[in-house]
């Protein structure tokens, strides 16, 4: 029998706190397992949903619920240190990333990385900066991914896709960590931040969208990394340090992404002009001798009308604004036209829909098509908004009585622009305006339901359950309209329609091309194709949007007409290639490029219209694989 | 006192063995034209970068972040410098550069003796958490596998769905020709047959295509008018053709 007096008992304090840091140890670890589990399911289920068997939709959503219901438990239920909860949240952030990588794990598949590759790619090749990108040329001009990531392919030797790769992933990492230390800053509470984390997960474009390589899934995070720097509880002035950290970041947002420069460089400036006039309200107050020389605020705590002036970020505020500007106007103007047919066609079909009551979309469908989402995913999805637009009055509210520093409040009253943003959803033009917004605007969102159930958290166990489940809700219905159903697991390429996604086909004649006739030539495709050679190929495909090009003018008429010749001519094209399954596409979408008339894509496509490029003396076919042609035209037709 | 001066030893070794990682790191990556020492290089100097800008804070977890987002940050301005003056490939002598600085202003910063012996010592010994360090490792374990058995997926359906795939271009008066197989298809014998003007012009026989694989003809001359076509058979059954009027 041990001797008690020689080996004297733990005090129960410190029994008690090893229990307590043991239990810990175990939430984080059982809930990093669960991470790992939901990711092996994820990739299970797009490995199914490549071969075509069943049950991989089903193993999609067992997937993600084992990433958050552990997570979202340790989250909000447990009474867990802040470090814990931090180490939690970057688990469950990364895990969200990871279901984008095990989507396609061998190649950038996404529209928008096809540009970004382009970028990258020509930076690596040539080594100049603002290369040509005729996917979208804008991109072209704001080169902080491409340089990142060639920085990286320099540094390790690995390939653009490993180094874009990692490069999301960490920046993934920044988001969610900074989401996490600002609203933790902000509402002095690692529970209202770990709720903030789970809802802005719960946001549409979180899942998918944000996780592809693409400038704006580097420059977001960092966006936030900037506000974090420069935020603090009360209103307090950070350090030199912090202000200059901060500004290097903002540089650095702003040679990444327009949008999030620009949105960054408005926050600061609104942050700056409020409490600047805060602070002069506080002094003329002050000067006047105002009757009460303290207040008291929601949160107890006293703000006597002459303590220390809230921090006015008046420095980073004006680089930022002062490098955004600059850099749109003297590095970028090719922007405003990028941007300007988006915005103002979202503005008319919003203006129509308000005063005719005019919609041009279905919900929960691309445009055009009808909504084949299963039912329950729409009702989760509609009852995940109506729980914002209940929720969010009320945590305004909140957030007017209690004392939280000017870009608290600025950050809340943000979300309004969500709401006023909803009905373009309505609308075709609209849609991508109220989507593309949303990553933005669920910052503020993600501050409210921090602060709206915070209190709930400490409350009993019911309560706790309540949060957790509206949580639940938001972050399902945020799932199922993150990207549209029948794309949300990976392709079955044996069964793509070729116009339709880029094929194995596209990528195998893509690298064909660059090998064997160089990069850099005039081809005429359709959309899809022309990714692949745009990218991978780094091919000069033509497009409407970015060289005034009527590809649909070359390819519709099922003869060689005057106007093909002349089309050919006038774009100079090279090559045409020829992707068969456009025939089998569906009428009410177009073909070969959004700009083709509504007259052509209404109806079907003729085989002559494909087949004339095989009788035409003016084109020569040089390569056939499966359903892909390649044609070059004849010097006679003037387009060399 | 001479655990003071243990202390500060250890950090002057501390900062002295991470300049001298980034100076060995950069120059293994600048020697190195590719390969896994290239790779693990690289690696390294970015870890140890952020981990240099962490170590501002050592006594913070939560400093990782920042310490990323930094990270990041200095490779896009510090890349963007370079590019501008067309010497991107000279990153890593810079990140060295900058690793070495900040290792030189961390041992300033950590020189006064009375804050060593404070919390935020580096050298304080973590306190390890067995069930959450087991839950991370095999989170870890479990993300490379799910990315390992999904990029096999992938890389099986992708092959599955290509199509053989033929060529004949022409380049000045020469014609290339060529046929490459698919890595998922099975190995096969073709047989090529050019055709000008209807007249056979080269034929070859028996061409075994293993899977992924490529086979070029030696250039042909192919002048004059007329269609010219280019066949592969397999069994006496055309599998690709391209054809030219």
């Amino acid at each position: 029998m041990p001797d008690e007096g020689a080996y004297p008992l733990p005090a129960p304090d410190a029994m008690r706190a090893r229990r307590a840091a043991r239990a810990t140890g175990l939430a984080i670890g059982l809930a990093f397992v669960a991470d790992g589990a939901g990711v092996v399911l994820l990739a299970v289920a797009d490995a199914r949903s490549r071969s075509g068997a069943s049950g991989s939709y089903l193993l999609f959503w067992a997937g993600l619920a084992l990433i958050f219901a552990p997570s979202a438990g340790v989250l909000l239920l447990s009474r867990c240190t802040r470090q814990t909860r931090l180490g939690v949240a970057l688990g469950f952030g990364l895990a969200l990333y990871l279901a984008k990588v095990v989507y396609e794990p061998t190649a950038f598949t996404f529209h928008d990385e096809f540009a970004h590759y382009r970028n990258a790619a020509n930076l690596l090749s040539s080594g100049q900066l603002f290369g040509y990108n005729p996917l979208i040329r804008a991109t072209g001009y704001y080169p902080g991914l491409a340089v990142a990531t060639d920085a990286m392919a320099h540094l390790t030797g690995l390939s653009a896709y490993t180094c874009g790769l990692i490069l999301i992933g960490c920046a993934r990492l920044v988001l969610v960590g900074a989401l996490f230390l600002l609203v933790d800053e902000l509402l002095g509470s690692s529970r209202a931040a770990g709720v903030a984390v789970l809802v802005y997960a719960a946001g549409p474009n979180f899942l998918y969208w944000d996780a592809q390589y693409g400038y704006e899934s580097l420059a977001l995070p960092l966006a936030v990394l900037t506000v974090f720097f420069l935020a603090r509880r009360n209103g307090r002035p950070p350090s030199t340090q912090a202000v200059l950290c901060s500004l290097a970041v903002a540089l650095a947002v702003v040679a990444t992404h327009h949008i999030t420069a620009w949105v960054l460089a408005a926050l600061l400036l609104a942050w700056a002009v409020a409490v600047w006039l805060r602070n002069s309200r506080s002094r003329s107050r002050a000067g006047s001798g105002s009757r009460s020389r303290f207040r008291r605020n929601a949160d107890g705590i006293s703000a006597g009308a002459g303590a220390a002036a809230e921090f006015v970020p008046k420095l980073p505020a004006s680089v930022t604004t002062g490098a955004a500007v600059a850099w749109l106007f003297v590095v970028a103007p090719i922007t405003i036209g990028y941007l300007s047919p988006v915005v103002t066609r979202a503005a008319v079909q919003g203006f129509q829909l308000v005063v005719e009551f005019h919609t041009s979309r279905t919900l929960f469908a691309n445009t055009g098509q009808a909504a084949t989402a299963p039912e329950w995913e729409r009702v989760a999805a509609i009852a995940g908004t109506l729980a914002i637009l209940v929720s969010l009055p009320v945590a305004l509210y909140r957030s007017r009585r209690s004392g939280l520093p000017a870009i608290a409040k600025l950050l809340a009253w943000s979300s309004l622009g969500w709401v006023a943003l909803l009905p373009l959803r309505f609308t075709a033009g609209g849609q991508e305006t109220a989507n593309r917004s949303s990553e933005f605007l669920y910052l503020g969102i993600a501050l409210c339901f921090g602060l709206l159930l915070e209190p709930f958290l400490d409350a009993s166990r019911w309560r706790r359950m309540l949060a957790l489940c509206l949580v639940a809700l938001l972050f399902v219905g945020g799932i199922s309209v993150s990207w549209n159903y029948a794309q949300r697991l990976a392709p079955d390429y044996r069964l793509t329609n070729g116009s339709a996604a880029v094929t194995p086909d596209d990528q195998a004649l893509a690298r064909w091309m660059l090998a064997t006739l160089g990069p850099g030539h005039r081809i005429a495709t359709d959309n899809q194709t022309g990714l692949a050679l745009g990218s991978i190929g780094r091919q000069d495909v033509l497009s409407s949007a970015e060289d005034g090009s009527r590809i649909w003018s070359i390819f519709y008429p099922p003869t060689v007409t005057g106007d093909v010749l002349a089309e050919l001519r006038r774009s100079a094209v090279q090559y045409v290639v020829v992707q068969r399954d456009v025939l089998d596409l569906p009428t009410g979408v177009t073909r070969f490029d959004d700009s083709e008339p509504a007259l052509c894509y209404d109806s079907a496509l003729s085989g002559a219209s494909l087949a004339k490029f095989d009788t035409s003396p003016v084109f020569r076919e040089i390569y056939a694989a499966g359903s892909l042609r390649v044609y070059q035209v004849a010097d006679s037709a003037g387009g060399q | 006192m001479t655990a003071r001066r243990l202390m500060m030893a250890r950090e002057h070794a501390f900062a002295a063995i991470c300049s001298a990682v980034a100076i060995a790191s950069s120059s293994a990556i600048c020697a190195s034209s590719a390969g896994l020492l290239k790779q693990i290089a690289g690696l390294v100097l970015i870890s140890a970068f952020a981990c240099a800008v962490w170590s501002i804070r050592r006594d913070r977890f939560d400093a990782i972040v920042p310490a990323a987002g930094l990270t990041l940050s200095f490779l896009i301005l510090a890349g963007l410098a370079l590019a501008a003056g067309h010497v991107l490939s000279a990153i890593p002598v810079a990140l060295a550069v900058a690793f070495v600085t900040l290792a030189a202003v961390w041992f300033g910063a950590s020189s006064p003796a009375p804050r060593l012996a404070g919390r935020g010592s580096w050298f304080k010994r973590p306190k390890l958490n067995p069930p959450a360090a087991a839950g991370v490792l095999i989170f870890a374990v479990a993300a490379v596998l799910a990315v390992h058995y999904s990029a096999a997926s992938a890389t099986t359906d992708a092959d599955g769905a290509s199509s053989i795939a033929i060529w004949a271009y022409p380049s000045g008066d020469q014609l290339h020709v060529g046929v490459a197989q698919p890595a998922g298809h099975r190995a096969a014998s073709v047989r090529i047959v050019v055709t000008h003007a209807g007249a056979t012009v080269a034929t070859w026989d028996n061409i075994h295509l293993a899977p992924g694989q490529t086979w070029e003809a030696p250039a042909l001359t192919a002048s004059g008018p007329g269609p010219v076509q280019v066949l592969a058979l397999h069994d006496g059954i055309v599998v690709a053709s391209v054809s030219s009027q």
